[in-house]
C-alpha cells in the first residue's frame, strides 16, 4: 500500500496512484464541461436554422467547403485513433512507441489546424452572411482555439515531460513512491498523464464528427 | 502535474529579493496595462484598420476587446500563471517557488495553499460587495425623486447594471471561494485542492475581472443590467464590452472551481470519509459545483456570441440577419437559472451546517437535505424559460416550465424541513452564526413564496420587468446568500484568523441588518405591484412615499455594513481576543485541528471513524483519528 509506505519515516509522500484519479476525474470533468460549451453552439445552430429569421439562415450563396472540411476530420479522425494505439502501445511496450504515436498525433492535429486556417482564409461568405455563417465561423473558430489548441498543448506537454526524462534513473519521488513490482514512478506519472490528454482528444475527435455532418454535410 | 515529496519543499524560506520575485501584482499591474495598449494600439489597430465597420464608426470594438483581453492575459502572466505551462510546454517540473512564500506577501500573490487561497477570496469579495453596495446607495439616492434625479438616465442605468453585475459576479464566489476553498480539503481528510494551480487561477481572475467590469464607467457603460440582453447590448457603447468580457472571465472562474470541487471530493477524501459522513457543507459544494461546470460554459458561450456581433459582424442575435434575440436569452438564462442555485446552494450547506452546531442536534434527515441539495442542482436546468414567460415563447411551453419551477420548490422544501427538524426541541445556543443562519431561512422563505407568483405565468405577465422581481431575487440572493456569509464568517473567523469577531457588534450588526433588510426589500414587492418597473429612474409620483421609506431602510442597511467594518477592524487590531481551537465544540474535522492550520492541514492522513454530526450522544464517537497507525490505515482502506 502506497499510503502505508508513506506513513514509515514520518513523512508524507502523495502516491502516484493520488495523480492517476485527480487526472483522471479532471478530464472527465472537463470533458463535461466542453460538452456543455459546444453545446451551446449546437443549440445556437438549430435554434436559428428553426427560426430561419428573414430568411436568411443559410442564403444559397453560402457554401461550406466540404473537402476541406473532411480533411480537417480525416486528420483528427485519424489523430484519435494514432492516439488510441499509441496509449495500448504505452501499456505493452514502454514510452518508446507511445512517444512516436503522440508525436504523429501532434503532427495530424497541427496540420488539421493548418487546414482549418486555410479554410477561413478563402471562405466565400462572411460572418454577415446570415445565421449558418455566424454559427459556422463560431462554432470552428472556438473549436480551433479552445479544443484543438488546448489538446496540442496538454499532448505535447506529456510528450516533452517523457522526452526530457526518458532515460534517467528515477529520482527521490519514484523510489519513496515505488510499489513493490510495480511500474517505475516516472512511468506511474506519464501513465494518467497521457490518458488524460487522450480522454480530452477523443471528446474533441467526436465533436469534430458532429461539426463535420452539421455544418458541411446536413446544410 | 508530478508527485512532489514534502522534503523538496524548502524548510526555511529563501531570501526577501527572490521572495518578491519578478512575478507579484505590481509587475501584473504594469504588463496589464502594457497588454492593454500592445492589444487595442498594436494588434487590434492593425486587424481593424482594414474594416470599415470598425473605422467608420466613433468606437473601436475590436481593438477595445483585444486590448482588455491581452490587459488580462499581461496581469495573469505578471502574477506569475504562464510559468507553470511554460515550463510544462519544455517538459520541465514545475517550481516550488511559490511555496517559499510566507507572512502577509502570500496573500497578495500566486499561492497554491488553499487557505491562502480562501483568505483572498474573503477580502476581494468583500472589497467588491462594498463597491456594489455603495452603488445600491447611489440608487436609492436616486430613487429619491420620481422624476428630478442627480444622475442622468444613461448613468443611471448603468449604475444600475455595474451594481446588478457586480453582485452577481462576486456572490458566484462568496461562499464557495472563501469558505469551500478554506474548509473543503480540511473537511474531507485532505491535504490541498486536486489542483492547486487551477484553484489560485480561479480566485485571480475575479479581480481581474472586476477591474474590467469598471472600466466600463470609464467607455460610456452599459444600457443592459446585469443580464445583457441582445440586440440591445449588440449596439451598445463600448462600456459593453467590459461587462462582456468580465462576465465570461467569472463564467472562465467558475468552471475552474467547479472542476477542482468535484474533482478533489471526487479523489481525496480521506480514508474512512464515505458518502454518508461528509458533512452537508460539502455536499453543497458538491451540488453547486455540478451546476457550475455545466452552466458556466454555456454564459462564456453566449458572451462570446455578443463579441462577435459586436466586433467581427456575426449576427446571432439580429434579425433581419438570419439571427434571433431570443438566442442570447435562451443561452442566458441555461446559464442563469442554474446560475441563482450557484448562490444558493452553499448558503444552505452552510446554515445546516451551523445550525446543527448550535442547536447541538444531529441534522434532522441528512439523507433527504441531500437529495433536496441535488434534487435543486438536477432540476434547475429545466426551468430557464420562466425568465421567458412574456418573451414571446411558445405558449405551449408555458405550462411544462411553470411546472417545473413549482417542482423545484419541492427539493428546496426538504432543506427547510430538515432545517427545522433540527431546530425542534433543541437547545439553541443564539450566537451571532446562528442568528445569522435562522434569519437566512426566514428570508429565503418570503423569497421562495414570492417566486411562486413569478413561476405562474398568469401572474408573472403583470409583475415581469417591476420592482416585484427585485423584492424576489433580493430576498432570496440577498437574504439568503449574504446572511449564509455572515453566519459563515462569524463562525469561521476564530478559525481562520485565531481571533473573535466581537459578540456584542455581531448582534448589533445583525439586528439592524435584519430589520432594516426586511424594512427595505417587503415594501417593494407593493412597489412592484403598484406597477414601478426596474432599471427605470422615474416612475409614478404616488410611489414617492413608498421609495423614500426604502431608500431610508437602505441607508441604515449600509450602516448595518459599517458596523461590520468596525467589528472587524476592533477585533483584528485593538482586542485581538485569542480564539480556543474549538469554542463552538463542533465535532466538524476542521475544529479538530489546531489553530493556525498547518500549511499541509494534517501531519498524517487522518481516518474518519465518524459523521460530524453526534451531537447530544454522549458516547459518540470520535470524528477522526488524527494519528492513524500504520494498522489503523490498512483497516480503514480496506
Amino acid at each position: 500500500m502506497d499510503e502505508l509506505e508513506s506513513q514509515r519515516g514520518g513523512y508524507y509522500v502523495e502516491p502516484p496512484e493520488l495523480l492517476a484519479r485527480n487526472l483522471g476525474a479532471g478530464v472527465r470533468l472537463f470533458v463535461a464541461a466542453q460538452l456543455f460549451f459546444f453545446g451551446a453552439f449546437l443549440f445556437a445552430y438549430f435554434y436559428l436554422r428553426e427560426l430561419n429569421a428573414s430568411n436568411m439562415w443559410h442564403p444559397p450563396a453560402v457554401k461550406a467547403p466540404v473537402g476541406q472540411g473532411a480533411a480537417i476530420l480525416a486528420c483528427i479522425a485519424v489523430s484519435a485513433a494514432v492516439y488510441w494505439l499509441s496509449i495500448l502501445a504505452l501499456r505493452r511496450r514502454g514510452e518508446a512507441a507511445w512517444r512516436l504515436g503522440a508525436g504523429i498525433t501532434l503532427l495530424l492535429a497541427l496540420a488539421a489546424l493548418g487546414i482549418q486556417c486555410y479554410e477561413w482564409a478563402t471562405l466565400d461568405f462572411g460572418p454577415g452572411g446570415g445565421g449558418f455563417a455566424s454559427v459556422f465561423i463560431a462554432w470552428t473558430g472556438f473549436y480551433a482555439a479552445v479544443g484543438l489548441l488546448g489538446g496540442i498543448y496538454w499532448i505535447e506537454t506529456t510528450l516533452a515531460t517523457s522526452v526530457r526524462h526518458r532515460g534517467r534513473k528515477p529520482g527521490p519521488v519514484v523510489a519513496a513512491a515505488e510499489a513493490p513490482g510495480g511500474a517505475s514512478g516516472a512511468r506511474a506519472v506519464l501513465v494518467p498523464s497521457a490518458e488524460a490528454a487522450g480522454v480530452n482528444w477523443y471528446f474533441l475527435a467526436l465533436v469534430e464528427v458532429v461539426t463535420f455532418v452539421l455544418l458541411y454535410i446536413v446544410t | 502535474m508530478s508527485a512532489i515529496p514534502a522534503s523538496a519543499i524548502p524548510a526555511t524560506p529563501g531570501p526577501l529579493w527572490r521572495r518578491i520575485g519578478l512575478f507579484n501584482p505590481l509587475t501584473g499591474i504594469v504588463l496589464g496595462i502594457g497588454g492593454y495598449f500592445a492589444g487595442a494600439l498594436g494588434v487590434g489597430a492593425a486587424i481593424s484598420s482594414g474594416i470599415d465597420a470598425q473605422i467608420t464608426t466613433d468606437q473601436n470594438d475590436i481593438a477595445f476587446i483585444l486590448g482588455l483581453l491581452f490587459g488580462v492575459a499581461g496581469f495573469l502572466i505578471g502574477m506569475g500563471f504562464a510559468n507553470y505551462p511554460l515550463s510544462r510546454l519544455l517538459g520541465r517540473e514545475p517550481s516550488l517557488r511559490e511555496k517559499e512564500q510566507q507572512g502577509l506577501w502570500r496573500y497578495f500573490t500566486l499561492c497554491t495553499d488553499h487557505k491562502v487561497v480562501g483568505i483572498q477570496y474573503l477580502w476581494g469579495v468583500l472589497l467588491f460587495f462594498l463597491v456594489a453596495g455603495l452603488n445600491a446607495m447611489l440608487i436609492r439616492t436616486q430613487l429619491l425623486q420620481p422624476t428630478e434625479h442627480f444622475v442622468s438616465a444613461d448613468r443611471y442605468i448603468t449604475l444600475v447594471g455595474l451594481h446588478g453585475t457586480m453582485m452577481m459576479m462576486m456572490t458566484s464566489a462568496l461562499i464557495i471561494g472563501p469558505f469551500g476553498n478554506y474548509f473543503v480539503p480540511i473537511m474531507i481528510g485532505a491535504k490541498r485542492m486536486a489542483f492547486p494551480r487551477i484553484e489560485a487561477l480561479s480566485f485571480w481572475l475575479v479581480p481581474a475581472a472586476e477591474v474590467v467590469l469598471l472600466a466600463a464607467v470609464g467607455v460610456r457603460g452599459f444600457p443592459s443590467g446585469w443580464t445583457g440582453y441582445a440586440s440591445l447590448s449588440d449596439q451598445a457603447k463600448l462600456g459593453m464590452d467590459c461587462y462582456l468580457i468580465s462576465f465570461a472571465l467569472i463564467g472562465v472562474s467558475l468552471m475552474l472551481v467547479g472542476i477542482n470541487m468535484l474533482a478533489t471530493t471526487l479523489t481525496m477524501r480521506a480514508p474512512g470519509m464515505s458518502w454518508g459522513r461528509l458533512p452537508i457543507f460539502v455536499w453543497a459544494v458538491i451540488s453547486t459545483a455540478i451546476l457550475q461546470v455545466l452552466a458556466a460554459p454555456v454564459l462564456v458561450v453566449a458572451m462570446a456570441l455578443v463579441l462577435m456581433d459586436r466586433a467581427v459582424g456575426t449576427s446571432f442575435f439580429l434579425p433581419g440577419v438570419g439571427g434571433s434575440p431570443f438566442l442570447y436569452e435562451n443561452l442566458f438564462w441555461v446559464f442563469g437559472h442554474p446560475e441563482v442555485y450557484i448562490l444558493a446552494l452553499p448558503g444552505f450547506g452552510l446554515a445546516l451546517e451551523v445550525i446543527s452546531v448550535f442547536a447541538r442536534k444531529p441534522i434532522w434527515g441528512y439523507k433527504l437535505s441531500v437529495a433536496g441539495l441535488l434534487g435543486v442542482s438536477f432540476l434547475s436546468f429545466f426551468v430557464w424559460q420562466h425568465h421567458l414567460f412574456v418573451s414571446g415563447i411558445n405558449p405551449g411551453l408555458r405550462p411544462f416550465y411553470m411546472l417545473t419551477t413549482e417542482l423545484i420548490s419541492i427539493p428546496t422544501a426538504f432543506v427547510f424541513l430538515n432545517a427545522m427538524g433540527t431546530l425542534w426541541k433543541a437547545r439553541i445556543r443564539y450566537t451571532v452564526p446562528m442568528l445569522f443562519a435562522l434569519a437566512l431561512f426566514f428570508n429565503f422563505f418570503i423569497g421562495g413564496a414570492s417566486g411562486v407568483f413569478l413561476s405562474d405565468v398568469p401572474s408573472d405577465v403583470t409583475t415581469h420587468g417591476s420592482f416585484f422581481v427585485m423584492a424576489h431575487f433580493h430576498y432570496t440572493i440577498m437574504g439568503g446568500l449574504v446572511f449564509a456569509f455572515f453566519a459563515g464568517l462569524y463562525y469561521w473567523f476564530p478559525k481562520m484568523f485565531g481571533i473573535y469577531l466581537n459578540e456584542k457588534l455581531g448582534k448589533l450588526q445583525f439586528w439592524i441588518f435584519f430589520i432594516f433588510f426586511n424594512l427595505t426589500f417587503f415594501p417593494l414587492f407593493a412597489v412592484g405591484f403598484l406597477g414601478q418597473p426596474r432599471r427605470v429612474s422615474a416612475y409614478a409620483p404616488n410611489l414617492q412615499t413608498l421609495n423614500d421609506f426604502v431608500s431610508a431602510s437602505a441607508y441604515v442597511l449600509g450602516f448595518s455594513f459599517l458596523i461590520f467594518v468596525i467589528n472587524v477592524l476592533y477585533s483584528c487590531f485593538y482586542k485581538r481576543q485569542p480564539a480556543e481551537e474549538n469554542p463552538w465544540r463542533s465535532r466538524s474535522l476542521e475544529w479538530q485541528l489546531p489553530t493556525p492550520i498547518p500549511v499541509e492541514n494534517f501531519e498524517q492522513v487522518p481516518v474518519i471513524t465518524a459523521a460530524p454530526y453526534g451531537y447530544g450522544t454522549p458516547d459518540a464517537p470520535a470524528v477522526a483519528n488524527l494519528k492513524p497507525t500504520p494498522a489503523d490505515l490498512a483497516a480503514a482502506v480496506k
